[in-house]
This record gives C-alpha cells, structure tokens and sequence, in this order.
C-alpha cells in the first residue's frame, strides 16, 4: 500500500499556525492560500483543525472553511469545535469528506456511534492526542491541555468499536520539534486499530517518514511545520518515496 | 438540468463546487418534481448505507429514482453507486434499489494489517471501453474511502477493477444508461473533473 501525505492545517480565527507541543501558537498566514499551494502541489489530502474552537466553546466558522475547500479537489477532514450530528453535518456542509472529532467523543462517545450511523464510518475521523508517560501514552483533549487518565491504546480500541473510520494520531511530545515521529507511539496503535492511522507530530526531515516505514505498518502522514515553515514541496517527499 | 440527490446530509457541497469547476449547470435538491425534470440524476456518497435508504423512503424518492434509471443518465457516487444494487450488510441486511443485481458486502481480510476502511488513491483497471473514461490516462489515480464494496454476479456491468490489499472489486460499473464509481470523482483532481464532465456529457 502507498503512503498517504497529507498537510495538516491547524486554524485560529482567520490564521493558519502552529505551535510546539501544540503551545505558543505562532501566525503562519492566510489558510485560503495554504491550501490552494498544496493542492496544486498534488497533496494527497488535507486536514484542517480550528484548534482552539472548543477551548473557547466556540462553533467552527463556516465561511471560512467554505473560502479554504471551494476550488480544492482532493480529500479534505475538518475538526474542532464539533459536538453533535448537527455541526458534523454543517461541517460537511462547508465542502469536506470526513469530520474529526476529539473533546467530544472523549465527554460522550456515543456521538461516534450515532456519526458513523448516519455519515458512515468512513467520514468520522478521531482525532487523538497522546503524551508519553512511564510505558504509557496518556490521552488528552482540549489541544493538549486536559489530560484525561486514560490509556490512548485502550481508547484506540474503543473507538474502532464504536466506529470511528480513521484515527488521527498526535504526539504531543513529538509535536513541533521537528526530531521525528513518535515510533513506540505509532507502531502500537497500528498494531492494535482495525482502521487506518495517520500520524502526527514530529516531521522534521524526509528521513523520519523512513523511520515509520520501516517500524510501523502506518502509511498515512500529517505534516505541518515540513510544509508551512520549512517551505518544503510536497513533490520533494513524493519523489523521496519513488526513489526508496 | 443535472440534479444531485440531497439526502439531508453528505458530501453534496463539494460535488456541487466540482461541477461549478466544470461549467455545468446544477440543482441539489430532494423535490419529487426536479428530480422528474433532470436531465442526469447524481447520487452522491458519503454516508451510511441504511440511512440513506431510510431517506430515501422517507421523502418518497425511491420509486422516483427507478423510474429517472429507466430513461436518463444516472451516476450514483461511491455509497450512491452502493445504493444502486440489491442489498447491503452495513448496520444489517437492507434493500437497495434494485436496479443493478448484486449486493454490498464489507472488507475482510485474514491479514489484520490491512486497515478498514480503503482509504487513498488507486488506480483504476479498465477492462472495457466505455465514453466514461475519455481523456483518462490508465497511469490517473482516483480517490476512494469505503469499508464495502460490489459483489455481482452480472460481471458485464463492470467497467473497470481497482484493488485494496489482494482483492479485486469493481471500481466502475456501467448498464445502459446507469453509471457507478466507487471512487469519488469530486475529489480527485483534475482526472475526476474529466470524469464528471464524460458523465455530463452522455
């Protein structure tokens, strides 16, 4: 199976940014135009976060997300601030393929049942964000500022029960470092999930997508300071998969 | 007027904005009457098999639909073309359309290291020449997301085969005037729009 690469856009009001360890948010810039780059680029998809969206209780805004997908023609998930059917389908609404969620399946997990019963399962995206502790990853929500006791492994397979389609794993301590993705983390996971991993936190060089390729059985990638800050073409890792 | 089914929920805005790419004039809509009045029918994917059936029935469409495949172009979209053929086990046994024979059965492999759902951009094998494919290369990728996919005995509707893990399943069917693709054409590039727009055209 071929690898996915997909730019990872986390949004705060109109701004693209990014943070380390998903702190200290630094503005990037316009997402509209973001976007548009890599697609023109052949990303193979796009995930785009509203952050802080559910930090403040706020609803994700619309118009923007409808500005960022309306010429974009390949895959697209959006998540944040989404706590019922309704906004999933509001958001699916502003031209995307797949929502994720987080806060709110961890506060009530019927709500992945009852999304992929109507959506399907194929469009419920979990967004997980795991921290490293003593043989563990702990589960947290809220972008990384509420931790939650639970085990993320025993939350992964939870959320396969209940029908979650796709599973997009962060790092919290990898995240923004640029020293490589969380291997332990990500081999785990998808050792355990029955649907698809995409891993996050901690692109830094074209090595590190090697480093997972060769210990993991994950094949799908999110990556945001790679592309936003490094400026690197999305064309420069295709072509580092070919040549392997 | 080309019409896109609206179930109520699914990925009917970014159908919408791929045909607005194209220049191609459009309604989404869940009325009886422009449904009667299309031109060429789309459904589009994106969600759950029963439920969507359950809205069908719900707005009185389903007979609307059968009669709309007699006559007019029809393209169902991944779960659209799903709904299409017999029956489906997602969330349990439910009767499908009817108008393709066959039915919608869900991935299972042996080997757990294939995930479910098919999610990515795969090729997409031709095995007959049909003006749905005009102006695609074979090297095109398309973009496909599904847990279920087509079991048909009438293996002449099969346009074309794609595979996930060691199993062949069919990516585009086609029986007189109706058309399905497992893939999501919307979503896939510049080779989607071309398919879109070899539907449009028919």
């Amino acid at each position: 199976m071929k690898n996915r690469i997909i730019a990872r856009l986390d949004i705060k009001s109109l701004n693209l940014i990014k943070g380390i360890h998903l702190e200290g948010l630094k503005i990037i810039g316009d997402p509209i135009k973001y976007a548009e780059k890599y697609f023109k680029d052949n990303i193979d998809e796009i995930v785009i976060i509203d952050s802080v969206a559910t930090l403040y209780n706020r609803k994700p805004n619309l118009e923007l997300l409808k500005k960022i997908t309306k010429d974009i023609f390949c895959p697209i998930t959006i998540g944040g601030g989404i706590r019922s059917l309704g906004d999933a389908i509001s958001i699916l609404d502003c031209g995307c393929d797949k929502i994720a969620i987080n806060t709110a399946a961890v506060n009530n997990p019927k709500l992945i049942t009852e999304l992929a019963k109507t959506i399907g399962s194929q469009s419920v995206v979990l967004s997980i964000q795991a921290k490293r502790r003593h043989g563990w990853w702990e589960l947290f929500t809220d972008n990384g500022r509420e931790k939650k006791g639970i085990d993320v492994m025993e939350w992964i397979k939870r959320v396969n029960d209940l029908g979650a389609g796709e599973i997009l794993l962060t790092s919290i301590d990898q995240e923004g470092t640029r020293d490589g993705f969380d291997i332990d983390l990500i081999n785990q996971a998808t050792m355990i999930s029955q649907c698809p991993i995409i891993c996050s936190g901690g692109m830094g060089k074209l090595e590190h997508i090697k480093e997972v390729n060769l210990n993991t059985e994950c094949k799908a990638f999110a990556i945001a300071d790679f592309f936003h800050i490094q400026n690197n073409k999305v064309r420069k890792i295709k072509n580092f998969l070919l040549d392997k | 007027m080309i019409v896109i089914v609206d179930y109520g929920f699914g990925n009917k805005i970014n159908l919408s904005s791929a045909l607005d790419k194209i220049k191609v004039d459009h309604l989404i809509s869940s009325k009886k009457k422009d449904i009667e009045n299309c031109s060429h029918l789309i459904l589009p994917g994106v969600g759950a098999f029963k439920t969507t059936i359950n809205c069908l029935k719900k707005k009185k469409l389903l007979n609307t639909i059968k009669d709309i495949a007699k006559k007019k172009p029809v393209l169902g979209i991944c779960l659209g073309m799903q709904l299409l053929f017999d029956y489906s086990v997602e969330n349990g046994k439910t009767k499908g359309l009817g108008l393709l024979k066959g039915s919608v059965k869900k991935f299972d492999f042996k080997n757990k290291e294939i995930k479910i759902p098919n999610i990515g951009w795969n090729k997409v094998m031709t095995i007959k020449k049909n003006k749905i494919f005009s102006n695609i290369n074979k090297m095109d990728e398309f973009y496909f997301v599904h847990s279920y996919y087509i079991k048909t005995k009438e293996k002449k509707v099969i346009m074309s085969n794609s595979k996930y893990g060691d199993l062949s399943f069919a990516s585009v069917i086609n029986k007189k005037n109706i058309y399905g693709c497992q893939f999501h054409p919307e979503r896939s590039r510049n080779q989607g729009l071309i398919f879109l727009k070899n539907f449009c055209k028919i």
